[in-house]
This record gives C-alpha cells, sequence and structure tokens, in this order.
C-alpha cells in the first residue's frame, strides 16, 4: 500500500489552523488524502462510519488521527475516550495536536491512552517542523496495527 | 445552636445536682439534730422524773411505815395531779397490792416510763411505776430547728438562683456570645471558602480561554505571514518582508508573554507539596541545561555543594532556574562570566544567593525587579518577558519566604532568598481547601 494512500483525519474547527496545517503538510512534501472534521461529532460519524458519513468502510480507518482538544459539540477529550471504548478504533494512532499546554489536558489525554501529545506552537516555522517530524514518524516510520478483518 | 442548648441544659443539670445534693445533706443534719435533742430531751426528763418519784418516795415512807396506805395513796393521787406531765401511776406493794392506780385521761405525745422501788432501812415499801409525758421538756428547740431547716433551705435555693444568675452571667452568657459568634466565623469561612473555590474555578477555566484562544489567532497571524513572504516573495519588496517579519516577531513574542503569564498564575495554583529538596543539585540541572541550550558559551560556575531546603520541589526548581537563566542571560556580555550559587546562615535562617558578575542593575530599580512586565533592559538589550522574577517573587512568597536583590551596574548581580519553614503547607494551598 502506498503511503499516499493512507489518509490523515485532521479534527480542527478553526479555519486558520485548518488552513496552516493543511499548508504545513504539503510544503512538507506529505500528500496523504487529509480528510477534516470540523467537531468531534464529524470525527466521531467519520471513524465509526455514520452520520454523514453513513456507509464508510470503517475496516479502513485513519493512518493518524490529528485531534484538536477545544471543539464544538464533543471535545477531543471525549472523542478519544470513545475511540479506546470501541474495539473497531480501539488500536487508532491518535496524536494530540493542541494549543493547551494544562498539565491537566496531557495527563488526562495520556490516561485516556494517547500515542503522542504535541503543543502548537506560535511560530510557523517551529510548526512546520513539528508537521515535518510527524510525517515522517508516523506516515513513514510507525507501523499501524492490522487492518480489521 | 445545638451546642448552645446542650451547654444550657447541662449546666442547669448541674446546678440542679449541686442543690439537690445540699438539701439532701442539710435534712440529713437537721433529722439527725432532731434525733440527737429528743434523745437528750428523754434522758433529762428521765432524770428529773426520777428525782421527783424520790421526793414522793420520802413523802409517803412515813404514811407506809405507819401502814396508812390511804394516806400514802392520797399523797400519790395528790403527786400525780399536781404534776401535769404525769398521766399514769401504779404503787405497788412487794406483796403484789396494788397501792394507787391513777390514770389521767390524757394520750401522751412522747411517752416515758419510769420505775423505781421506794425503800426504806434496805427494806422495800413499794414499787412506783409512772408513765409520764416528756414533751413538756420540749422547750422550743425542735421547732427552732425545723424553722432553721426551712430558712436553710429557702436560703439554699434562692442561693442556687443566684448561683444560675452569677454563671449566667459571668460564664455561660459570655460562652454563648462566644460560641455564637465562632459559628458565625465558621459559616463565614465556608462561605468564603465556597466563593474562593467558585474564583479558582474560574481562573482555571479563564487561563485555559487565555492558553487556548488567545494563541490561536496569534499562530494564524504568524503562519499567514509566514505564508505571504513565502508565496509572495518575488512581489514584495524588502520593506514589506521588514513589516512582515515584524508582524510575525510580535505574534510570537506575544506567545512567549502570554505563556509566562500563565507560568505565572500555575505557580500560584500549584499544589504545594512540602519536601526536603537539593537545592544544589536544583542549580546544577539548570546551569546543565543553559550549557546543553548554548554550547559556546564558556561560564565560570560555582555550585556550593549539599545546599538543602524545605519547600516544594517544583516549585524550588521553577525559582532556581528562572534565577540562574537570568544571571546566565546578563553575563552573556561580559568578558568571564561567573555565576555561583550557594547559602549562608543569618539569624537562625539559611538565605539561599546566586551570584554573577553579569551588567547588574541600578538599585534604585530593585523593586521593579519583581513586578511583572518590569523590565530594567530594552528587548533588543536581553530578550525575555519581565514574568520570570515576578512569578520567582510569587513562589517564594508561597513559601513564606522573602527574596531580594542587590547589584551596581556593570558589576554583577546577586539574588538572594529565605524560605521560612514555620508556615504549614496547608495553608499555601489556599485552593485545596474543601467546603465541608
Amino acid at each position: 500500500m502506498d503511503s499516499s494512500e493512507k489518509v490523515i483525519l485532521l479534527v480542527e474547527d478553526n479555519p486558520d489552523d485548518e488552513a496552516l496545517t493543511l499548508r504545513a503538510l504539503k510544503k512538507n512534501n506529505i500528500m496523504n488524502e487529509v480528510v477534516v472534521a470540523r467537531d468531534g461529532v464529524e470525527a466521531l460519524d467519520y471513524l465509526f462510519g455514520t452520520g454523514a458519513h453513513a456507509g464508510r468502510d470503517v475496516t479502513i480507518q485513519p493512518q493518524v488521527v490529528l485531534l484538536d482538544l477545544k471543539l464544538p459539540k464533543v471535545d477531543g477529550l471525549e472523542v478519544l475516550r470513545r475511540i479506546r471504548a470501541d474495539d473497531r478504533t480501539r488500536l487508532q494512532p491518535v496524536v494530540v495536536l493542541t494549543t493547551s499546554n494544562e498539565d491537566s489536558d496531557i495527563i488526562t489525554s495520556y490516561k485516556l491512552g494517547v500515542n503522542s501529545y504535541i503543543r502548537k506552537p506560535v511560530d510557523f516555522a517551529q510548526f512546520m517542523e513539528a508537521v515535518h517530524h510527524l510525517g515522517l514518524y508516523w506516515l513513514v516510520l510507525n507501523i499501524s496495527p492490522p487492518r480489521l478483518p | 445552636m445545638s451546642l448552645l442548648a446542650s451547654t444550657r441544659v447541662i449546666n442547669r443539670r448541674a446546678l440542679l445536682a449541686f442543690i439537690s445534693i445540699l438539701v439532701a445533706v442539710v435534712s440529713a443534719a437537721v433529722f439527725t439534730m432532731l434525733v440527737l435533742q429528743r434523745q437528750y430531751l428523754q434522758s433529762e426528763a428521765r432524770e428529773e422524773l426520777k428525782t421527783e418519784m424520790g421526793l414522793l418516795g420520802d413523802l409517803t415512807t412515813d404514811a407506809l411505815i405507819r401502814s396508812d396506805y390511804e394516806a400514802a395513796e392520797a399523797l400519790i393521787v395528790q403527786w400525780v395531779h399536781r404534776h401535769d406531765y404525769i398521766l399514769h401511776i401504779t404503787a405497788t406493794m412487794p406483796n403484789g397490792f396494788v397501792l394507787a392506780d391513777e390514770k389521767k385521761d390524757i394520750a401522751p405525745q412522747m411517752p416515758l416510763e419510769v420505775t423505781r422501788p421506794v425503800v426504806f432501812n434496805g427494806k422495800p415499801l413499794m414499787t412506783i411505776h409512772v408513765v409520764g409525758d416528756y414533751s413538756f421538756a420540749e422547750s422550743g428547740y425542735s421547732s427552732i430547728i425545723v424553722h432553721v431547716s426551712i430558712v436553710l433551705f429557702v436560703a439554699i435555693f434562692i442561693l442556687g438562683l443566684m448561683l444560675w444568675w452569677v454563671l449566667q452571667r459571668t460564664a455561660i452568657r459570655p460562652l454563648e456570645k462566644q460560641i455564637m459568634a465562632r459559628e458565625a466565623n465558621e459559616y463565614e469561612l465556608m462561605r468564603r471558602t465556597v466563593e474562593l473555590e467558585i474564583i479558582v474555578k474560574e481562573l482555571d477555566s479563564f487561563s485555559y480561554s487565555i492558553s487556548h484562544d488567545l494563541r490561536a489567532p496569534l499562530r494564524a497571524i504568524d503562519g499567514y505571514g509566514h505564508a505571504l513572504a513565502e508565496d509572495y516573495s518575488d512581489v514584495l519588496d524588502d520593506t514589506a518582508h521588514d513589516y512582515i517579519a515584524r508582524i510575525r516577531s510580535a505574534a510570537q513574542r506575544m506567545g512567549v508573554l502570554i505563556d509566562d503569564l500563565l507560568t505565572l498564575s500555575r505557580m500560584t495554583r500549584h499544589e504545594f507539596k512540602s519536601t526536603d529538596v537539593d537545592m544544589s543539585s536544583l542549580a546544577h540541572d539548570a546551569l546543565d541545561r543553559l550549557t546543553l541550550a548554548e554550547p559556546w558559551r564558556s561560564v565560570e560556575t560555582t555550585v556550593e555543594g549539599n545546599v538543602r531546603a524545605k519547600g516544594d520541589s517544583s516549585l524550588l526548581g521553577v525559582v532556581i532556574d528562572n534565577i540562574i537563566q537570568n544571571a546566565w542571560k546578563y553575563t552573556s556580555t561580559v568578558d568571564h562570566p561567573l555565576i555561583e550559587f550557594g547559602s549562608r546562615e543569618q539569624d537562625g535562617e539559611t538565605i539561599y544567593f546566586v551570584r554573577d558578575n553579569g551588567v547588574g542593575f541600578d538599585m534604585q530599580y530593585a523593586d521593579k525587579l519583581f513586578k511583572p512586565f518590569q523590565r530594567l533592559h530594552s528587548p533588543n538589550e536581553f530578550s525575555g518577558s519581565g514574568i520570570g522574577l515576578a512569578t520567582v517573587a510569587r513562589i517564594i512568597q508561597r513559601h513564606g519566604g522573602k527574596i531580594w536583590a542587590e547589584g551596581e551596574k556593570g558589576k554583577g548581580a546577586t539574588f538572594s532568598f529565605t524560605l521560612s519553614p514555620a508556615i504549614p503547607s496547608q495553608a499555601r494551598n489556599a485552593h485545596e481547601i474543601k467546603a465541608k
């Protein structure tokens, strides 16, 4: 399977951040399809093939979920909790990509079983670098859990 | 108010018990006195009666010797009627002949029986048996005792009431007032604790939204500035690029400011855990980090070994980090930079200090050092948000200590602080107080 077939699910409600993240991915030559969910409900709909994404083949899951914490409707920590609670997505790699560096958020994320926690820097150059490492690690180096039968 | 009511009940019960015991003791005393007095009266009356009966014997002896029994009987009857308190008399001859048997029809109040033989020259003439009433001897003592005891009971009752009144005035009421005041204080404390908790929660959500919401636009400003400069580099002239660079740097600077402010507020909210802290190793760690970040700098450092403190290790880490970072920063322009960490004892207190030979500062601005956003240098001289030392000061304050700085322009600075061990850690965890 070509790495470009691997989907990235970007859960982000802020359109500015969305565009900047997409730009950073593009500038780092990460050509994978990026599915954007703009709130927690949309993210869960995509992952579980419900709502707007009804009928999606849920045996194919994203290579990595980039999850913001502060989201409308269902917040990021709740999304993470539901991902870990469901057998279909229990092993799904999830990276929290957020502005918060509150200890409570970091601790809760890890308690809920996040794979990585990255704080979005203000400096775009630093953000570019973070996205570069992220892409290299999660899309190239890291081996995902095998697809569900 | 239940405490008050029960205190009252207990006080009243104690007083009642006290009075009851007093009444019982007095009653017992009065009873004993009455019994003893009656016994005394009886024996006195008996003696008197015996004497009288002796006289009667003398009086009748002559008639008996003469065997004039009628005269003897008349004497005896006369005698009985002369004495009010004699109620019944029998005079019996040794041969069983009853010489006289005179009885008055009066019921005895305090009966007394005395038997006495009449003897002449060793020969018994007769035996007199008398039933008398010795209530005559009651000279009013008993009624005095009864009256006194009644007066005593009344006095005890009045004294009890007075005691209650005095207790009320001097002990119970003031105590009640104190208890009421304390209960009011407790209520006030609880109310304030709840208020404080609400404020802390508000502060938490406030700093959370600062951390999240204020930084997001900054990322957009910086990000799109970057995109603009990158995507339109051929259309933008140098001035435009300069402006974009300034916009971006301002955004980044504000990002740092927000982070530092959050750190400052976090230091205030941080849960205080007092332990034994190795200050020397904290200083070593701080210097190691700085050396790692700027390996090209050569700074001579002296760290006194085994300097220990009692306090919160992570907060004290922030203190040492900040002060040593300052020393590191402000010695960057001198030829042979020196940074020293150590401690000394003064007036029973341990003073910790960080000394450097950097650019120093003018002592007249010393009080500005520990206030947030106050800086003694312009950003292009030395970078910084002016929050680091404010954070340090707040941590020292939470430890109950003092911090001060001494310096001279161009000759370095010394930052000294104390940590008071006297303040219990609970007092520093104000935000942790829970309402009952």
